[in-house]
């Protein structure tokens, strides 16, 4: 019933005339790399549309203010640097004005002004926001329109052409197996089959709870002859409290999140409520809190949930970044990038020091959402000290010019990123306008609040992304292939009040996931990458499943409680609790989480990256880490006593791997315990060192 | 399709499974996303002078009117104000401060070095010493990051960083980017050689050059209680299942990579162990370096380049020892005395192995000090009026071997050693000019990172081609 959804889709842009325009000709990128920045610098104070008095009727912001000159006649005479006056003043000559004023500048800039008149003086036309533009200007990313882009529209259903798919061959669960499905048959390629029924519980399992499935789990699970058992195994894991755990350590890799400020002088460090954020986060996935209310309440829970004091640590996403030596600029820009690039995918701080290169966000987007920023403050104490309230008395934004704080442009109003919104564009009203912004980014009009979330959503379960740049949806990021399933998607998790549970759902129960990750050498020829999912991908554990994995099997996890104060998870004293309670020192961040790619807590992490070093295997085979656990997993399941090899063989398999071995697995693994010794203690090493090579095992790491 | 079996006799020869990036899924944006492992060696844009780095880092800031910038005008005014405005520093300063020290020409360049570095000013000639360096401000932590980062506040990657994801490594059983510091971090800490945005992989490896147990240098370097051969017994069993489990999943790079690297791991074991042996060396090139930390940390330096190790930072010790705002004439002279015998040593055993032509040394401090006297502060310099304060407006760096021009002094201060005023050498000039020796124009190694293409420079440096041999 629901295949026959009809679905309309607007034709597709083409984006490859915008990459024409923005990637601009050999001189104008000489332009913008050697001259322009010198302008800026050191002349635009007096000879700009922005200086405060124009000197000598001179613009340089521009190339008609350059070609028709000031007081003195054209300043340049393209191709010909002898007769530019503006080269007789930038090299100090006599008989002439001697620019900049404060100190000639080095040779070799003097030398590429030169090089830059004999070429033509190529520059770009100005834009709207800069001067008197041409109509024949080339059209710049300033002047791109929502209808440019497909992420700055709002999603669409597409229509489908159900009868493309082969309905034989495969199984369809639901829409979005239909689009996988039919963009498969284009290319003449069927899915893979299902996964088996151990893959999956230990697929879903690590996925939806970040905890490897026990031995008992899977095999409970082989034995239910019921229909539904995998829908009911999918209910109980998305029920169970790991799972805001598990969807928590993501958002926080979102967030940036740490316990410390980074390098601060000798003021304490600590950030000692850190941990209330990382609560909240995970009571949010748990009790499904709609998402657009999670985005809001990071932003402004002082004004939306006042009488939930709980609410206010969401602000942690704002308040817990860098401090930057208290640099007040900077702490800025660090929010409204983890705001922009982790809510929206845009690149907003790119237009810090001059309009983006390539998206349409001008300087003055950036200083309207500084403005919003820079009226919030922590006031710090209770009700919580993640806390950002607005400012009694509200202050103008200015534009800085290239970024420079003692360089005052023209003022902004604090309001919404101008593609983002229509074009009468009211300012913000309430105070700092934090709420505004709040609803603005997580309004269902918005075209990418909801697309970048479930894009995120979608890469954490399947190993690959739809967009494949998720935190830039800018007009640089490749159209995803399946951008049908992502609107699809998009539509319906909004009408389904924005539930994450509804959206995790919707992907592990697809024919789409639940697909088997082994290769077929004719599929991976037509599509290498696997762009088109005719499998699952394989992955592998993240640091902290890996971590968690090996504290459960070995019986030390302590899953005592959810939540509660950072803990240490190196040193003689390590906590044993699941790895997103670790204290993050972002200034000094553990080298273990370092060598495992842990996010970096700097600053916005759009993907973990995911190397193999020996570091890792090091850490592996020889920390005490290991060694505790391999120990622990003799004793804490009465090994120890055990007399029989292959016992002591099939408890470790079972208990590790979560299966029997098989008959070669056994014999190899025999002939290594039968060098031990009768000794008790030194039999107890040989088993434990046996427990270790598991642990150590692709088949414990990886996911297939 | 490729055939397993030659991809891992690849490996295997070329020793490329040290590190793999999920390519293609994790990389994309990284324009060298086709290599196959984030160490693997790379060719940079142009044949390069230098393979190998090593950075004496004298942290806190070296005075260079008491170094390598003679200034025999400020014996004129001693005690007296300068004939022009003190510029501002970071603290007020007062009258002038002549050099405690005498200067002397040395080589046949006839540069002049300060009597506290007797044996590095036996080096001259394979010198280049640039007396116009300048930074931004007279503060310790903007100017780390700035001289390290090429940024003096932003969280941006540091030069080892750049220059290990630029070219890789030529020994992947070491790490490729080490930081040495005794006693602890600089100030700024682990900042000084973060990767930024880089993959954590590029940045550097802390190692505390205090201890000279090899466990307590390296961390997981070894197994307290299990023999080297009941450990290969084990990873002989590891490897059995794991190629086991690979046999039923066709060839995955990612699995045969992670196989690789338990053997590499095996290897680093007893190459690292060996690399930070100082112990191995001829007793003849342990006297050369002298005693003490300083030796024992700038020979394991040239252990590890000549292991092929892309970039060693050496840092004088914890915190900042050579921010001499007080006792300036002790503390100088007994700083200078702790490293000189072991840096000349250095450039005089690089030269002797072949390597001083392609490993570039540089000798510096995050900025200068005032030729003037800074002026007593409760709490600042225990109120003596014997020290000088930080000067970001003109210092001096040195560079040898690697490509370098040696005999060369490049630029000056102004007569009192105040501010750099001819040919001055900005902080990123230096770089553009490291990177040009390596084989990079500084202006095209770049990674895309959050919608924009980066780069060590910003959009600034010129490479001083004088410097250039």
């Amino acid at each position: 019933m629901r295949r026959l959804l009809l679905i309309t889709w607007l034709s597709s842009m083409l984006i490859t005339s915008f990459y024409r325009n923005a990637v601009a000709d050999e001189g104008t990128d000489y332009y913008e790399q050697h001259i322009r920045p010198v302008l800026v610098e050191h002349c635009y104070e007096c000879h700009s549309a922005d200086a405060e008095e124009l000197q000598a009727g001179l613009r340089l912001d521009q190339p008609a203010g350059w070609l028709d000159g000031g007081d003195s006649g054209p300043a340049i005479i393209p191709e010909s640097p002898e007769e530019s006056l503006l080269l007789k003043a930038l090299s100090y000559e006599d008989d002439f004005y001697q620019m900049p004023p404060d100190q000639k500048l080095a040779d070799e800039i003097v030398e590429r002004f030169t090089a830059w008149i004999e070429m033509g003086a190529p520059a770009p036309q100005p834009n709207a926001s800069t001067g008197r533009g041409t109509n024949d200007a080339p059209e710049s990313p300033q002047q791109f329109t929502a209808e440019s882009h497909w992420a700055f529209q709002r999603p669409h259903y597409q229509s489908l052409d159900v009868a493309k798919i082969k309905t034989s061959s495969t199984n369809i669960h639901s829409i979005l197996d239909a689009i996988i499905q039919s963009q498969l048959a284009e290319v003449d390629l069927a899915p893979s089959p299902q996964a088996d029924a151990a893959t999956l519980v230990r697929r879903l399992s690590i996925d939806l709870t970040g905890l490897p499935a026990s031995f008992e789990e899977i095999s409970s699970y082989q034995q239910n002859g019921r229909p539904d058992r995998y829908q009911q195994l999918v209910e109980r894991l998305i029920h169970s409290p790991r799972f805001g755990e598990r969807w928590a350590r993501h958002w926080l890799d979102v967030a940036r999140f740490a316990d410390t400020k980074g390098y601060v002088f000798t003021e304490d460090r600590n950030y000692p409520d850190a941990y209330k954020f990382r609560d909240w986060v995970i009571e949010s996935f748990n009790r499904d809190r709609p998402i657009d209310d999670f985005l809001r309440l990071q932003l402004a829970a002082d004004q939306l949930s006042a009488d939930k004091p709980e609410n206010l640590s969401a602000m942690g996403f704002l308040t817990l970044g860098r401090r930057f030596l208290n640099d007040k600029h900077d702490i800025i820009d660090d929010r409204i990038d983890v705001v922009t690039r982790g809510m929206m995918g845009l690149t907003v701080t790119c237009a810090r020091c001059h309009d983006h290169k390539y998206d349409p966000i001008p300087t003055a987007d950036y200083y309207s959402l500084y403005g919003v920023f820079s009226n919030s403050e922590e006031p710090g104490g209770e009700p919580s000290p993640l806390r950002l309230v607005d400012r009694e008395s509200l202050s103008d934004a200015y534009i800085f010019v290239r970024g420079n704080s003692s360089n005052r442009g023209k003022r902004v109003e604090r309001q919404f990123l101008k593609i983002l919104s229509k074009p009468e564009r009211p300012p913000f009203q309430k105070g700092s306008g934090r709420l505004e912004l709040a609803h603005a980014i997580a309004d269902h009009q918005n075209p990418l609040t909801a697309r970048v979330f479930i894009n995120r959503v979608w890469g954490h379960l399947t190993g690959s992304h739809l967009v494949d740049s998720p935190s830039d949806f800018g007009t640089r990021s490749r159209k995803p292939d399946q951008l049908a399933l992502l609107d699809y998607l998009t539509i319906e998790f909004v009408k389904r009040d924005w539930s994450i549970k509804w959206l995790v759902r919707e992907i592990v129960l697809s024919a789409t996931y639940r697909q088997s990750a082994t290769d077929r050498p004719t599929a991976a020829e037509l599509d290498p990458e696997n762009r088109l999912y005719w499998k699952m991908n394989r992955r592998r554990l993240d640091f902290e499943s890996m971590r968690d994995g090996i504290l459960l099997k070995c019986g030390q996890l302590d899953q005592a409680a959810i939540g509660g104060p950072s803990e240490n998870l190196t040193g003689k004293e390590r906590s044993h609790r699941r790895s997103l309670y670790a204290f993050i020192d972002r200034q000094n961040l553990p080298s273990l989480f370092r060598v495992f790619d842990v996010a970096l807590p700097d600053t916005h992490v759009p993907r973990r990256y995911q190397t193999t070093v020996p570091q890792q295997a090091l850490f592996l085979m020889n920390s005490p880490f290991i060694r505790a656990n391999a120990d622990s997993a003799i004793s804490s399941w009465r090994l120890a006593e055990e007399t029989n090899d292959s016992e002591i063989v099939r408890g470790l398999y079972r208990q590790i791997l979560g299966r029997e071995p098989n008959s070669t697995e056994l014999d190899l693994a025999c002939h290594f315990l039968a060098e031990k010794s009768d000794e008790k203690q030194l039999r107890q090493q040989a088993m434990a060192r046996f427990a270790q090579v598991l642990l150590l095992s692709n088949e414990f790491l990886f996911l297939d | 399709m490729h055939n397993p079996l030659s991809r891992r006799e690849m490996i295997a020869r070329s020793g490329m499974g040290f590190g793999t990036l999920a390519l293609g899924n994790l990389l994309a944006e990284d324009a060298s996303a086709n290599r196959k492992s984030p160490l693997e060696q790379q060719s940079p844009h142009f044949a390069p002078k230098a393979k190998r780095v090593i950075h004496l880092f004298m942290n806190g800031g070296p005075s260079h009117v008491d170094t390598f910038d003679p200034k025999p005008a400020l014996d004129k005014y001693a005690g007296k104000k300068l004939p022009m405005k003190n510029l501002r520093t970071e603290r007020k300063t007062g009258a002038a401060f002549p050099s405690p020290y005498r200067f002397h020409r040395f080589g046949e360049s006839g540069t002049e070095v300060s009597e506290i570095f007797p044996n590095v000013a036996q080096c001259v000639d394979d010198m280049a010493v640039i007396r116009s360096m300048h930074a931004d401000v007279p503060n310790h932590e903007p100017s780390l990051l700035l001289m390290n980062c090429g940024a003096a506040r932003l969280i941006r990657p540091s030069v080892g960083s750049w220059l290990t994801y630029g070219l890789g490594t030529e020994n992947q059983n070491l790490p490729a980017f080490i930081a040495m510091c005794p006693g602890g971090y600089p100030i700024q800490e682990s900042q000084n050689w973060q990767s930024g945005f880089l993959p954590g992989i590029y940045q550097g490896t802390y190692i505390n050059t205090k201890h000279r147990e090899i466990d307590k240098l390296i961390e997981h370097i070894r197994h307290p209680e299990t023999s080297t051969a009941v450990q290969r017994r084990q990873l002989d069993l590891l490897r059995k299942l794991n190629q086991q489990h690979l046999s039923e999943r066709e060839n995955d790079s990612a699995l045969e990579s992670r196989i690789e690297s338990f053997e590499l791991a095996f290897r680093m074991q007893r190459e690292a162990a060996e690399a930070f042996d100082i112990s191995r060396e001829p007793r003849s090139i342990r006297k050369m370096y002298g005693s003490g930390t300083q030796a024992r940390q700038i020979l394991i330096a040239r252990r590890l380049v000549e292991r092929g190790v892309r970039y060693v930072q050496v840092w004088h010790g914890a915190g900042q020892p050579w921010d001499n705002h007080d006792d300036i004439e002790v503390n100088h002279r007994r700083l200078a005395r702790e490293c000189d015998q072991a840096i000349g040593a250095l450039l005089v055993d690089l030269k002797q192995q072949g390597m001083l032509e392609d490993t570039l040394v540089i000798w510096g401090g995050e900025f200068g000090r005032t030729p003037t006297v800074e002026l007593p502060k409760k709490g600042s310099n225990q109120g003596k009026v014997n020290g000088r304060d930080h000067n970001h407006h003109g210092f001096t760096m040195w560079l040898a071997g690697g490509g370098i021009k040696g005999g060369t002094v490049y630029g000056a201060t102004d007569d009192f050693g105040f501010q750099a005023v001819d040919k001055r050498v900005h902080v990123h000039d230096l770089h553009a000019t490291m990177l040009h020796l390596m084989g990079f124009d500084h202006e095209q190694l770049t990674y895309r990172y959050a919608g924009r293409d980066f780069r060590l420079t910003d959009v600034h440096g010129s490479v001083i081609h004088d410097l250039l041999a």
